[in-house]
């Protein structure tokens, strides 16, 4: 026989052999009755005899039959069970595969149900506000990263920009364990992990980043916990992606996450390098700032010692990227351990080596009565960033309803800035160091009193040097220090905070939802400020001395301090809520200059009110007004000038000083976004009883600045934000309206006091389409009027900006955008009207199979070269030119692991 | 007379024994903040379902319920037009059922080729929910999992809205899910001797659709309105219009939707 043969015969074999070895099918079927009566609607189930596991059930049709199918075979229960009828349990041992059993039931058993049914446990009550999803049933291999995982859970939206959403609500964070690092940041953690470790993720409903306050804070906040499968220790996973440009400018990007989760420890390394403009650290930003300070039982979370140089272009509405000549390094690492469960070890350290340059010219115009001049200035600034950071939390819960916190941070921030100058066509170079140390810890306690009562206490100590040393290596200065041989001005200042503050708040939340909060609160604050403006002699110098200006030199310590009292109330209601507040602060203050010592003791107060109300079924209303009372700031009370740059010595009203102001803010909303009109419209006033404005002393060389404390300035505003869909276009357009005015004094040498009023007119019209088609545009206008009246005559300029984005979308993989931008700036005196056109083009291909994506992206299409920026101040006009980074063309590659 | 009394005897113990209805009262959970009440009636095979159109009112009395208070009171809702309530009427043996669904504030006969429930009963998950001794069941749905605990005390194949089949009545049914939607049975009456509160003649008299083209009108609804909404939203780096389907309901991927 062949071997084909052969292999044919034993399948023949095999198959007729198959009903020996395979379980015999046993059908049970029959007739239910009672009293001779057919019955409906019985159940009939059949048990194994041995362990009463029930095989399979079925209910009795109307005509009273039933039929069952097991493959299972020895002794079986059949049950037959139905409401007001005796059960009936028959023990059989069917060898048939057909076996027939008819039953007859006896009226009796269940005559009467009638109960309420109390459910111990109910969904979304405490305890159940966590929702707990197993990872392994919504897999389904594609998956590259925990994001896309997120994207297939039913009720989890996930934006294209990685922001998670549960229904309409972003989460606060993913954690990990419990353990979070990233907090609103969550995206390095979603885009970057890969799901092989995921054992489960939670919702965690109603969260509270204070988990004794559970429950108190009118919370409705939601955050992810992934939880990890026991054997997924000790495995590295993460991504790289690199960006460059092979062909023109040389520019770069790349990054490298990696992260190993354990139950215990957690571990989270990034490493970034780019020369694109980005700014590597805004990417760690969440990770350093971390706590809200909105929560009750926090003390000192915005105190720090004031920036006195700054050099940075400030151009708001603008992307900062593209003014960045930079090379940016960072290097940051993460860990959190768990020694014990009630014990939590948070660490993060980060290195960021940076350097930083910025072109700005500069023009300004002086134009009031006998005062006519122009400065100009062309700066070249290069920066050199050394930064070292580092953060340690613990986190130990005693028991269950006290949770002790530390946080501490530890910071060596030092610059070096060498700034290339030619200040009214007379060159010179500037540098700037900032040397700065930071150490900030606090101590919190949270006790959860009762399910609706908690009391949180804070204490915080701050320790800040951030002195600078200042020198320009030309003299300026004839007209304010007379005509010296002068080769250096040189000033230094020592900026130094020192900060203690004890707080306890007690929070309850009471059975109708009113809420109550009381705080009690001591801080002890002293800041020092030491100045020195010193002229170095230049070879010419008749006697080589070194000049000290006395009135440019400080020794100044403000000492503060304050105990206060906060309290804040709030009625609930249906339609609408009331919070009355209340702040009393007793304030001393102590001034030392030089010798000079000015003290001053004084009660300030605060109230204020809010409320909300929902006027009808889509419109509500918002108010809030209040009565403030404050102290001047270190800043306002500097009693001799100091050097801020190369033109303005500013000094600040050597008097201790309360200010007082009253406001009040309307806000009224129509509809909701996803009605067709939606609308807002806001007005606001304010009246500064008391504030503090400036005296300048303009010269073509330098400006004194001097403060001042001044009366009653008054600020209004309009705004109105209307919202239309058009079903015609399938879009929605949107109508911008805004006005600002605001009346205030100001003084200038030689002027004496002159009153303000400025006004600003904004409009803008936008309109994005929502297309179904895979693509989709978003355009828009907006123009702004600015304008400055004093003593009849007024100052006027409009700038304008146009955008028009353009989104193609080729399934999830392929995705396309062009953005293009126009900014125009009015003419000035001496200058046109300018029009500036941006584009940038952008494409993303992703291979999901691979976790890999590809990029390709090309800026500044135009490769418009410089930007001049036009503004308009109470004194002068004012153009900055900044250069920009030119055209360049990148590819990059992502990779997940 | 003796015939007419032993008929009467008869038709007396028919009723005891067999086709006494049954009434359920459960409570859906659609959201934290939306309860609704759920009559279910199960009589001769026969299940008929009726939802409120009205979320119920809270309780002020009892504890907790302030928990998930105003949130939503505070915001402004919805308009989704004139909602009416839902009725579901499943019969036994016929694959097809039939519920009323509203549609741009108009009613509707919606009939629904309801895929059968193949119930998972391998568990050995036992919760006493009230005093009833549960068992787990879990049947995959329309693109969600579906969770059950049933009692064997009441051997009654039925449950809340289109759901049963389960050896014993369900006493809590949920759905897998990020937002999942409960049912809890609140109450039961046996017999109960009143009437399935439906109009018969009111529903038959309904604009009829399949439940196909009743969920592409609902469909398109939502999607307008998602529109609106995403029209509206601030622009983000990279936001591109989203157009993902995500269903209110329990059912999330539908027979003629699967590729």
């Amino acid at each position: 026989m062949s071997g084909k043969k052969i292999k044919h015969l034993i399948g023949w074999l095999g198959l007729c052999l198959l009903p020996l070895f395979a379980p015999a099918q046993v059908a049970i079927h029959g007739k239910v009755s009672v009293k001779g009566e057919a019955l409906g609607g019985v159940r009939i189930d059949l048990r194994l005899a041995a362990d009463s596991r029930m095989l399979t059930y079925t209910f009795s049709d109307g005509q009273g039959n039933y039929r069952l199918q097991t493959a299972q075979s020895g002794k079986f229960i059949l049950q037959f069970k139905s409401l007001g009828t005796e059960p009936l349990s028959l023990t059989i041992a069917p060898t048939l595969a057909d076996t027939l059993i008819d039953a007859q039931m006896q009226p009796g058993g269940v005559q009467r149900l009638q109960e309420v049914i109390v459910h111990a446990k109910q969904p979304y009550l405490r305890g159940r506000d966590t929702l707990e999803l197993a990872v392994s049933s919504f897999l389904q291999g594609d998956e590259r990263n925990v994001e896309d995982l997120l994207r297939k859970i039913p009720g989890i939206n996930v934006g294209t920009d990685g922001s998670i959403k549960i229904g309409n609500k972003e989460v606060e964070k993913v954690m990990i364990e419990g353990d979070d690092f990233f907090e609103k940041g969550y995206r390095l953690l979603t885009q970057n992990m890969s799901v092989q470790p995921l054992e489960k993720i939670q919702v965690l409903q109603r969260y509270s980043n204070n988990k004794q306050l559970k429950g108190i804070e009118n919370s409705d906040k939601v955050a992810l916990n992934l939880q990890l499968k026991a054997d997924s220790k000790n495995q590295w996973l993460g991504s790289v992606g690199l960006q460059g440009s092979p062909i023109g400018s040389k520019y770069y990007q790349a990054s490298a996450n990696l992260m190993n989760f354990g139950k215990r420890n957690k571990y989270y390394l990034l490493a970034s390098a780019n020369n694109n403009g980005y700014d590597a650290v805004s990417s760690i930003n969440h990770l350093i700032q971390s706590g809200s300070a909105n929560e009750p039982g926090q003390i000192g979370v915005d105190i720090s010692t004031p920036t006195l140089i700054d050099n940075t272009p400030n151009l708001p509405n603008f992307d900062y990227r593209r003014t960045n000549f930079n090379n940016d390094r960072l290097i940051s690492l993460n860990t959190i351990l768990n020694p014990i469960a009630a014990f939590k070890i948070k660490w993060l350290g980060f290195a960021n080596p940076t350097k930083k340059s910025f072109y700005r010219n500069s023009v300004q115009e002086y134009s009031l009565e006998d005062i006519q001049f122009t400065t100009t200035e062309k700066f070249e600034f290069a920066r050199k960033i050394n930064n070292y950071f580092t953060k340690l939390e613990l986190q130990y819960e005693p028991n269950p309803h006290a949770t002790l916190n530390y946080t501490g941070t530890l910071g060596s921030l030092n610059s070096n800035e060498v700034g290339t100058l030619l200040f009214n066509s007379m060159a010179s170079l500037e540098t700037t160091k900032n040397k700065g140390y930071l150490t900030n810890h606090n101590l919190t306690y949270s006790y959860k009193l009762s399910d609706r009562k908690a009391l949180v206490s804070s204490i915080r100590f701050i320790n800040q040097q951030s002195p600078v040393d200042y020198s320009i290596n030309q003299y300026y200065y004839e007209d304010l220090f007379g005509s010296h041989s002068v080769s250096e001005v040189q000033q230094h200042i020592d900026n130094n905070l020192r900060y203690l503050g004890v707080t306890t708040h007690y929070v309850s939340r009471q059975q109708n939802g009113n809420f109550f909060e009381l705080g009690i609160s001591s801080t002890y604050q002293q800041q020092q400020f030491n100045s020195q403006l010193r002229l170095l002699p230049g070879p010419e110098a008749e006697h080589k001395t070194v000049v000290y200006p006395p009135e440019f030199a400080n020794e100044m310590t403000l000492r503060l301090f304050q105990t206060n009292l906060i309290s804040k109330y709030t009625v609930k209601h249906r339609s609408w809520e009331v919070t009355p507040r209340l702040q009393l602060c007793l304030a001393h203050s102590g001034l030392v200059n030089f010798e000079k010592q000015n003290r001053k003791n004084n009660l300030q107060l605060s109230p204020g009110l809010s409320g909300k109300w929902a006027v009808h079924h889509k419109g509500r209303l918002e108010t809030d007004l209040f009565f403030q009372q404050q102290n001047t700031k270190l800043t306002d009370l500097i009693p001799n000038y100091y050097t801020t740059g190369v033109r303005n010595f500013v000094k600040g009203m050597d008097n201790l000083a309360t200010l007082s102001s009253s406001g009040g803010t309307l806000l009224y909303t129509y509809g909701t976004m996803s009605d067709r009109f939606f609308a807002n419209l806001q007005i606001g006033h304010q009246i500064l009883f008391d504030y503090i404005g400036t005296e300048s002393d303009l010269n073509p060389n330098f400006n004194l600045v001097q403060q001042r404390l001044l009366k009653n300035k008054t600020l209004t505003y309009y705004k109105g934000e209307l919202n239309y869909y058009l079903k015609l276009l399938n879009g929605n357009i949107r109508l911008d309206v805004g006005f600002n005015t605001a009346n205030y004094e100001t003084l200038v040498a030689g002027l004496g006091r002159r009153q303000i009023r400025t006004n600003r007119y904004d409009y803008g019209l936008s309109f994005r389409s929502s297309w179904k088609s895979s693509f989709n545009m978003f355009t828009g206008y907006s123009l702004q009027t600015n304008s400055y009246r004093s003593e009849g005559s007024t100052n006027t300029l409009t700038n304008g900006q146009a955008f028009l984005n353009l989104f193609l979308r080729f399934g999830d993989n392929l995705q396309f955008s062009l953005k293009n931008e126009s900014y125009r700036f009015g003419a000035m005196p001496q200058q046109k009207a300018q029009t500036y056109y941006f584009s940038d083009f952008s494409v993303f291909y992703d291979l999901r199979k691979y976790k890999t994506r590809f990029d390709i992206t090309a800026k500044n299409i135009f490769n418009t070269r410089s930007f001049r920026n036009a503004m308009l101040t109470d004194i002068s006009r004012s153009t900055t030119e900044y250069r920009l980074l030119p055209r360049y063309i990148s590819f990059g590659i992502d990779y997940n692991f | 007379m003796n015939k007419y009394f032993l008929f009467f005897l008869f038709s007396l113990a028919t009723t005891v024994s067999y086709g006494q209805k049954l009434k359920a009262v459960y409570e859906y959970l659609l959201s934290p903040v939306a309860t609704f009440r759920e009559q279910v009636y199960f009589q001769d095979g026969i299940k008929t379902s009726i939802r409120d159109s009205l979320a119920q009112p809270k309780p002020q009395s009892t504890e907790n319920t302030n928990d998930e208070e105003l949130s939503g009171s505070m915001s402004v809702t919805l308009d989704m037009g004139k909602v009416y309530r839902n009725i579901v009427i499943q019969k036994n043996n016929v694959p097809q059922l039939v519920e009323t669904r509203s549609l741009k504030g108009s009613n509707y006969l919606v009939s629904d080729e309801f895929p059968p429930l193949v119930w998972n009963t391998n568990y050995t998950d036992v919760d006493t929910l009230g005093k009833h001794i549960c068992h787990k069941a879990t049947a995959t749905y329309r693109g969600t999992t579906l969770v059950a605990y049933y009692t064997n005390d009441i051997p009654v194949p039925a449950g809340p809205y289109k759901f049963g089949g389960l050896p014993g009545l369900i006493v809590m049914l949920y759905n897998e899910g990020a937002n999942p939607h409960y049912w809890l049975l609140k109450e039961i009456e046996y017999p109960y001797t009143g009437d399935v509160p439906v109009n018969e003649k009111y529903i038959h008299g309904l604009p009829k659709l399949s439940l196909e083209s009743y969920i592409k009108k609902d469909d398109l609804e939502t999607e307008e309105q998602m529109r609106v909404m995403m029209s509206k939203m601030p622009m983000m780096d990279g936001v591109n219009v989203e157009h993902k389907k995500i269903r209110g309901s329990v059912e999330q991927v539908y027979e003629w939707e699967k590729n």
